[in-house]
Formats: structure tokens, sequence, C-alpha cells
């Protein structure tokens, strides 16, 4: 890294800890909310962004989270840090014969059957009231901390950074990158294909889990709706393509800047807020596809370039 | 069980069969025209389904007169987001995610402009109240009359693809777009009155829909799986395996709703919909998916 | 490379929000904060509510305000969903900085909200929750203003009783309240010499209860409740006609007693309902009160415009008599309070509604009509209802 970025990943940190001493409440309880989206963000890069599976049901893993943190807690007594990590594991065990059935799907087919797959799981949670108290939902003891949940939300972030970043320059990354280019001719490379895809799948699922187990916890209460929330996956996959699907910062970016925006928003416009988030999709897949960090890195290099010409001439 | 339960159940199956079929029939060709997956489509049937509502509560339109302007705007709309959204779509390798996700994107400019416009209550329209009886059994006269509306524009629909230059046209690019373009027909116009069709089929739904019982935005999700459940069922590129798919997952649900749970019965579509696609992706009568 | 695009953004968030500022000046306002279901299926009882704690509000202002200060309520709309209503209550409390909370509508929202009130040792009055078990949770700050779900019945109950009525059939939604309702039937049934032959849910937001109804037309009942909020009444009222489900009493938990229920038609004749309040009760203020809101709102008040004024009326007898909004005095006042409002007679045991009860009103000639209990009765209730075969 370079003194600039260590400089910045400094003051980034700096922020970060110093906002519950600074901030009000509600202040940190936004940053928390924005931070658990950008983590999901980084879950949803992982597979969606690298490998061009698009998956509309990483709130699945959400759900699973959710709902494993409200059960430990409520009926075994687990203190929350546990809870949450129990309910990452429970995601990713499921994510193993989940995706081993739904990555053999190709493009489309894929995206169907995650979305199609939240319903289901949906409907579990509604009907398996001995364990999840169906509608009604589950009540969970209020939240003692918030700071200490701000802070497990900031971890989250840095893990998503760090494992994009490192998985970005991996050898891995790089699999996944040619699954995402053309998968056909990947395995015509020899790579393993379903493995990468798998492997991927599961890491990427761990990122909703523990936002979901984080977001239920500092609720208070869980039920089939609030559980499997729809409106989170369109910000979630808003905010990874508008900053840029398959790079490191994009996430961060993209959850930041949306997040900032659905705030003036979503408590009074709640159908304006959705709205315009479609519409931004739309506007962003049209005119930059490729998010706004490349898009910048770009304008920033034929800056470089023309200003070098200049100079030459 | 009874004979005359268990009749009573197969007809109910079937009279929401009938709209699932109109349901899916849109995603069929738009899809096997297109090879989008219009994942916006249970959206224009609530949309559509508000407009009916409106137009009822506002001027006293009877919703059978308010269907030809749902489906008009249903096709406008559609033809709209061919024509400047996904028809600009570059064709390379990314074009199945680009679209994907754009369609994800409309899906939600629709549902949300539909609730600014019509409210986001639960809605419905109160049209024909009761049921006639025939033979021992009970023939709601909403469902029965969205049961018969549904059949007839199917109809319309497999006459349209089958004698007119248009349907004949849209059939072609759906076989073979080079076979299509070296015949002349103009593809990117033929794709864009397709998208047009399958958006206004989904409009047609959605006014029908709207009369049987109360709808909610919230619903568009769950009538975009079951649409593309009873294509997947049915087949893709098959119109007769669509309205055997749709006539299936209506009986399934209503025998689902009866034996076990209503909880289970609104989960169906997606069991039987995930099934298939893992054990047999093509469905009954469909092609292979490329 | 994108780690410097995080700097601008950061400090534009802090700067939006500002710590809490320093203590009130005099005759600042009031602050009221409330969630409302303004839309989704509790939204016709929402609105109701609204209206009831607007008016409040508004009278509150025109007599010199609260402890010398203008009432201003706060509120936004929480789509019927729990999960909103709680972000919502956050935000009202941390953000907003509201002096005094009202509770959301229905059982399921005010329950996960509570948790939110407490938390931040704030009271809240639930006046659209009659869930006693929201209740029953060792809270200190939360408080029932709104008929216990138990009671809700007890006028279907009575009348089955007295015309000998013995099977049962029960639909309910699955959330708190409908849920609170059919267990309370199911444990009083027997008392009422009635015998619960079906007892089944569907879970919120249903709009097809055909299967569900199938199964009850061959079990052919005497009775039919149908627990539930305004839609999913007016579903299951629809569709029993559709299906040929007869009975000889339909009885409906909420949603009878809105206008709105009227769209059925004649669908809607004979229809019974739980109401908890009525225009003609004869509770101190209550005539005033019908008065003043449909010169405010252009249409009738409903019970659920009631019990939130109602609220409002305990919360500033509460305020006035503690003298400030301290809460925690708050709460010890409202614990002993007992006062007459428009909506009744309200005293709470350990948090939990007791002094309020319930109605009962049947769908008439197209309009609404008390008939029980006998004191508030307009018209006598009409039993056996005619099958649907026979009706218009």
């Amino acid at each position: 890294m370079t003194r600039l970025e260590i400089l910045v990943a400094a003051a980034a940190v700096a922020f970060v800890v110093a906002l519950p001493l600074l901030g009000s409440d509600y202040l940190v309880g936004f940053v928390f909310t924005t931070f658990l989206f950008v983590g999901m963000a980084y879950g949803w890069n992982l597979i969606s962004g690298y490998t061009a599976y698009v998956s509309f049901g990483q709130i699945s893993f959400f759900g699973i989270g959710a709902y494993t943190v409200a059960i430990l807690v409520t009926k075994l007594s687990f203190g929350w840090p546990l809870a949450v990590l129990a309910g990452a594991v429970a995601a990713a065990a499921l994510a193993v014969p989940l995706g081993w059935a739904m990555l053999r799907l190709r493009g489309p087919y894929f995206a169907l059957g995650m979305l199609g797959f939240v319903q289901v799981l949906q409907m579990v949670a509604s009907a398996w009231t001995r364990l999840t108290n169906g509608g009604e939902g589950i009540y969970l003891p209020p939240a003692g901390s918030l700071r200490a949940l701000y802070f497990g939300s900031a971890i989250l972030v840095v893990v998503g950074i760090a494992a994009t970043s490192s998985i970005d320059r991996s050898a891995f990354g790089l699999r996944l990158r040619s699954i995402g280019e053309d998968e056909i001719a990947a395995e015509a490379m020899g790579v393993d294909t379903t493995r990468a895809k798998l492997l991927a799948f599961v890491i990427a699922s761990a990122f909703p889990a523990v936002a979901g187990g984080l977001y239920a916890f500092r609720l208070s209460y869980v039920d089939p709706a609030s559980a499997f929330p729809g409106s989170y996956e369109v910000q979630v996959i808003l905010m990874a393509i508008f900053g840029g699907a398959g790079t490191v910062f994009g996430p961060l970016v993209g959850g930041v800047l949306l997040s900032t925006l659905g705030e003036a928003l979503w408590a009074r416009f709640a159908e304006l807020h959705l709205f315009l988030f479609g519409l931004i999709i739309v506007v962003v897949l049209r005119y930059m596809p490729e998010g706004l960090i490349p898009r910048l890195r770009r304008l920033a290099a034929s800056a470089a370039a023309s200003g070098r010409k200049a100079a030459a001439r | 069980m009874t004979t005359s339960l268990f009749l009573q159940l197969v007809v109910n199956g079937i009279m929401v069969g009938g709209v699932y079929g109109l349901m899916s029939l849109g995603i069929n060709l738009v899809w096997g025209v297109m090879g989008v997956v219009n994942l916006a489509h249970g959206d224009f049937i609530i949309a559509a389904g508000f407009l009916t509502f409106w137009l009822f509560a506002r001027f006293h339109l009877n919703p059978l007169v308010a269907l030809p302007v749902g489906v008009a705007m249903g096709f406008v709309l559609g033809a709209l987001t061919q024509k400047f959204l996904l028809g600009k779509v570059p064709q390379d390798r990314g074009a199945v995610k680009t679209s994907l996700l754009m369609t994800f994107g409309v899906s939600y400019i629709l549902i949300n402009a539909a609730q600014l416009l019509f409210g986001s209550e639960f809605q419905t329209v109160m049209f024909l109240p009761g049921s006639w009886h025939v033979a021992g059994l009970d023939f709601a006269k909403s469902r029965t009359i969205a049961f018969l509306m549904a059949s007839a524009v199917s109809l319309a629909l497999w006459a349209f693809l089958r004698f007119t230059f248009a349907g004949r046209a849209i059939r072609a690019v759906s076989q073979s777009v080079d076979g299509a373009s070296v015949c002349g027909i103009d593809i990117p116009r033929t794709r864009i009155v397709s998208f047009g069709i399958g958006s206004a089929l989904a409009s047609a739904a959605g006014a029908l829909l709207v009369m049987i019982f109360a709808i909610s935005p919230a619903m568009g999700n769950g009538y975009t799986i079951r649409s593309f459940a009873v294509t997947v069922i049915g087949g893709l590129g098959s119109f007769p395996g669509a309205l055997l798919g749709a006539v299936i997952l209506g009986m399934s649900e209503v025998f689902a709703g009866y034996l076990v749970s209503a909880q289970i019965a609104n989960g169906i579509a997606f069991l039987l919909f995930l099934l298939v696609l893992l054990a047999r992706p093509q469905g009954l009568f469909g092609r292979k998916p490329s | 490379m994108g780690t410097r695009w995080m700097i601008l953004p950061a400090i534009a968030v802090v700067a939006a929000f500002p710590k809490a500022p320093a203590a009130a000046a005099e005759g600042k306002p009031i602050v009221i904060g409330a969630s409302m279901s303004l839309s989704g299926p509790y939204a016709a009882g929402g609105r109701y509510s609204l209206e009831g704690t607007q008016l409040w509000a508004d009278e509150v202002n025109k007599q010199g305000g609260l402890l010398g200060r203008p009432v201003r309520l706060v509120y936004y709309d929480d789509k019927s969903d729990a999960n909103t209503g709680v972000q919502l209550y956050e935000k009202l409390i941390t953000a907003d900085k509201v002096d005094l909370l009202i509770g959301p509508y229905s059982s399921a929202v005010t329950s996960a909200v509570s948790t939110v009130a407490e938390k931040h040792h704030m009271v809240m009055l639930g006046p659209e929750a009659a869930d006693v078990k929201i209740y029953q949770r060792g809270y200190k700050y939360n408080f029932q203003a709104q008929t216990q779900a138990g009671r809700y019945m007890q006028g279907a109950l009575t009348l089955a009783k007295a015309h000998g009525y013995k099977k049962l059939a029960m639909l309910s939604e699955d959330t708190a309240f409908p849920k609170a309702v059919s267990s309370e039937v199911a444990k009083m049934a027997a008392q009422y010499g009635l015998d619960v032959v079906f007892n089944e849910t569907y879970p919120k937001g249903s709009s097809d209860f055909s299967a569900l109804l199938t199964k009850v037309k061959q079990i052919g009942p005497d009775v039919v409740f149908a627990n539930s909020y305004l839609p999913d009444s007016q579903g299951i009222i629809r569709q029993c006609r559709e299906l040929g489900v007869d009975a000889k009493m339909f009885a409906v938990a909420v949603g009878a007693a809105e206008p709105e229920f009227g769209n059925l038609g004649s669908t809607a004749e004979y229809i019974f309902g739980a109401t908890q309040w009525g225009a003609s009760m004869p509770w101190p203020g209550n005539a005033a009160f019908v008065t003043a809101y449909r010169q405010k709102f252009n249409r009738a008040p409903d019970y659920h415009s009631a019990a939130n004024y109602a609220a409002g009326q305990v919360l500033e007898a509460a305020v006035k008599q503690v003298g400030s909004l301290d809460q925690e005095k708050l709460a010890a006042a409202i614990s002993k309070l007992e006062l007459d409002t428009v909506y009744g007679h309200f005293q709470v045991d350990r948090t939990i509604q007791v002094g309020y009860n319930s109605a009962l009103l049947q769908w008439q000639n197209g309009k609404q009509a008390l008939v029980w209990p006998d004191k508030v009765a307009e018209a006598k209730p009409v039993l056996p209802v005619p099958p649907w075969s026979q009706r218009r």
C-alpha cells in the first residue's frame, strides 16, 4: 500500500473508533445500518460481482442469521457475539448443498432459483412454528449496548474489505473472474469451476448472515417478513453495482453514498426511496455499467493521459 | 374425501390455473423470443390490478371495460422498457446479467410508482358477488368470469401468433434470430412488440386478479415466481405446456391448502419451481434450455 | 485507490447528525411521536387511529396546550410492518428527540416497538394493542390502552350461547392479536356451550382463503369467527359467500366496525363485528368528540379514533398530575390512574388494561347497529342469518 493509502486507512479507522464518542445515538445507529449493508454488498460482490452468477436471494442467509440469533439468544441464552457467529456457520452450512444445487443452473435459472429460495425459507419460517413461532415472531431481550453492535458491524466491513482484497489479488480471484468472463472457456482451461463457484458462494453467504444476526439483535424482533426483507436485496445489489461490482472498494463507496441518500428518504418517502433506487439501478446499468469506481478510474486515467500529452507538446 | 369435495377442489384449481396460465404466457413469449427473464413481470401484474381498481373506485368503470386500458398501459410500458433499456444492453457475454439486473430495477420502479399513484393498501374490486351453483358445485362468479376472460385472451394470443404476420415474425425470431433476420424481419422491432405483448398479458392477468380478491404491492414478487414456475413446469416455448403447467400449479396450491395448511400452499409454487429446475429443467414439453 | 473517496462522504455524514442539543427553552413545543400504519394491511384502522391522535392534539392546543406549551405531533408510516415500526421509533426517540410517545397500530407492531420504548425508558401507551402478552413481560414503561383481546368476542359468544349454537369455527391471521383472540376464545368456549371444531391460521397478507373455507364448509359449523383485520375480514366473508359456506352466525374481530366493510354490499349484511366503542355511548365528552371529529375529518370516527383520542386524554391527565415530562414519574402516575375517557373507563392492573370493555355490532340494512350489550344496543340482533343462496 502507498503512504497515502495507509494514511487514509488510518484516518478511516480513527473515524470509526471515535464515532460513538462524538456522534449521537442516531448517527451511530445509522452508521451501524450502513455497515451492515456494506458488509452484505461485499458478500454479494464475491458471488455475483466476480463470477457473474447474479443472485437475488442473498437475503436468504440474512434471514438464517437473524433467526439463528433469535433462537439461540431466547431459547439457549447465548450471548449475541457467539450467536451471530453461529448464524454465519449455519448459513455457510446451508450454502454448501444449496450452492451445489443452484450453481448447476446457468444464468437466469440461477437468479430465479435464488429468488424462489427466499420465498421457500419464508414459508418454512411461517410454518415451523415450534422453532420460529410462526407469524408471531420471536421477541429478543433489548439490546444492551449499541456501541458493541456497532463495532461488530465495523468488523464485518473490515473482514469484507480484507477478504475481497486478498481474493482479488489471488489465484482464486483470478479463477472467479475467469468464470465470470466465460465459464466454458475457463473449464476448458482446466479451472475447477464447480469448486471455485461453490467456495465463493459459501464465503459470500457468511456476510448477510452476520448482518442479519446483528440486525435481529438490534431490533429485538424477528418474524418471517422482517427476516427476509425484499427491499434490502435491491439496496445491497444497487450498492455493489453502483460502486463497482468486482472491485475491492466498490461496495464500500456505493454503500456509504447510497445509504446516506436513502437516509433522507426512507422514513418519510418510503416509496419514493425505492422508486429512486430502482431508477438508479437502471440508469447505472444503461450508462455506467461498470460502476462508479472503475468509471472514475478511467476518467482519472484519461485525464492523466491528456495531461501527459499536453506536457509532451 | 367425497367426490363432490374432490371435484370442487379441482374446479377451484382449474379456475385459478386459468389466470396463472395467462400470466405465464407473457413470460413464455418474452423469455422464448428474447431470452430475457423479466423479473418485473409480477409487478406489471399488480400495477395493472391497481390501475383497474382505481378506475373502478374513481370512475365506477366496470373492470371488464377497464381491462383493455390496463392492457394498453402494459403494452406501452413494456415496449418502452425494451426500446430504451433492455434493447440497448450490449449483446456481449454480460448481457444476461445486465438484463436481469435491469428488469430487477424496473420492478422496483414500477411497483413503487404504482404505490405513489394509487396508494399502498390492499385493494379489490367487489364485482359480481356470490356464485353459480351447477351440478352441486360452487362456481364463484368473479373467478368464473376471470377464468373465461383469461381463456379468451389466451386464445386471442394463440390466433395472433398463428395467423398474423407480426405473430409469425415473433415465432420466427424465437426459433432463430439469424434465420429471421435473413428473411427480412426487423429484429429490434419484433422484440419491442414481444416485450410489449408480454407485459400486456401480465397486465390483463392483473386486471382479472383484482376482481377475484384483494391485492397489495408486496404480492408482485410472488406472482413473478408463480409465472416462472408455470413456465418452467410446462416448458419454455410451449403454449400448451404453459396452460398445463398453470393448471398443475393451481391444483397443487388448492390441494396443498386443503390437505396441509395455508402457509404451505403459499410456498408450493416455489417448491415446484425449484424441483423442476433441478430435476428436469426443460419441464414437460419445453426445449432444452440453452 | 478507492480509499480516498471515503473522506468526503464521511465528513458529510458526521456534519449531518449533530449530537443532542442543550435543554429545551420555555414555550418550546412538546413533541409527541408515533408511527402509524398508513399503508399495508392495517392501513384502514391505522388512519382512524392517527386522526384520533391528531384531533386530541388539536383540542389540547386550543385549550392552551400542555403545561403551558403547545403540542406537536410527529408521525411516520410504518407500513403495517413491525420491523419498520421499530426503526421508526428508534428514529423518533434518538433523532427527533420526542418528549412523549404514543404506540402504533396492531398488537404485532406494538409488541416489537415496546422494547424500543422500554430500552430508552420512555412511557408508551398502546391504544391499538389488545394482546395482553405484550404487557406480561415485566416491562415498566408500556401500558395497554385498548380492550383486551379476550374480551373482543364476548358479545358474539354471549349471543351464540343464548341461541344454543354448538359448533364454532375460527380462522385467524398468524400474528399476535388474532392469535390472542383465538386462544382466549378457545379457553372460554366451553363456558358458552361452544365446541371449537376448527381453528387454523393463515399467513399475514393472504388474500385467498378458499382452501381454508372449503375445509370449514365440510365441517358445517354453527358459528364462524374471523380473527382478522379489515382486508382479510372482507376477503373471508366474501369467499364464504362464493364458496357457499353457510353458518348461523358470522363474526369478525376487526373490520366490521369500519365503514369500508360496507364495500361488500349485500354480502356485508347480517355480519357481526366486535367493536369497543360507539358514538352513542354515554362516556363523558364522547358526543363532543364525535362532533369535533366529523368537523375536522369529514367522516365519522370509529373505535380506533376514539381509542387514540382517549390515550391522549390519559397522557394529558398524567402529565398534568405529575407537572412535568419526567418519564419515571409519568409511569408511576399512569399505573395508578383511573380516568373516564371517551372510550370508557381507563384502568390498568400492572400495565394490563382492565377498565375497557367491548361491544358488538351487526350490519343491518347497509348500516352498522350496536346490538350488545343491552345498555348500549341500538337494535336487536338478527339471528340466525339467512343462507347465502337466499340473499340478494
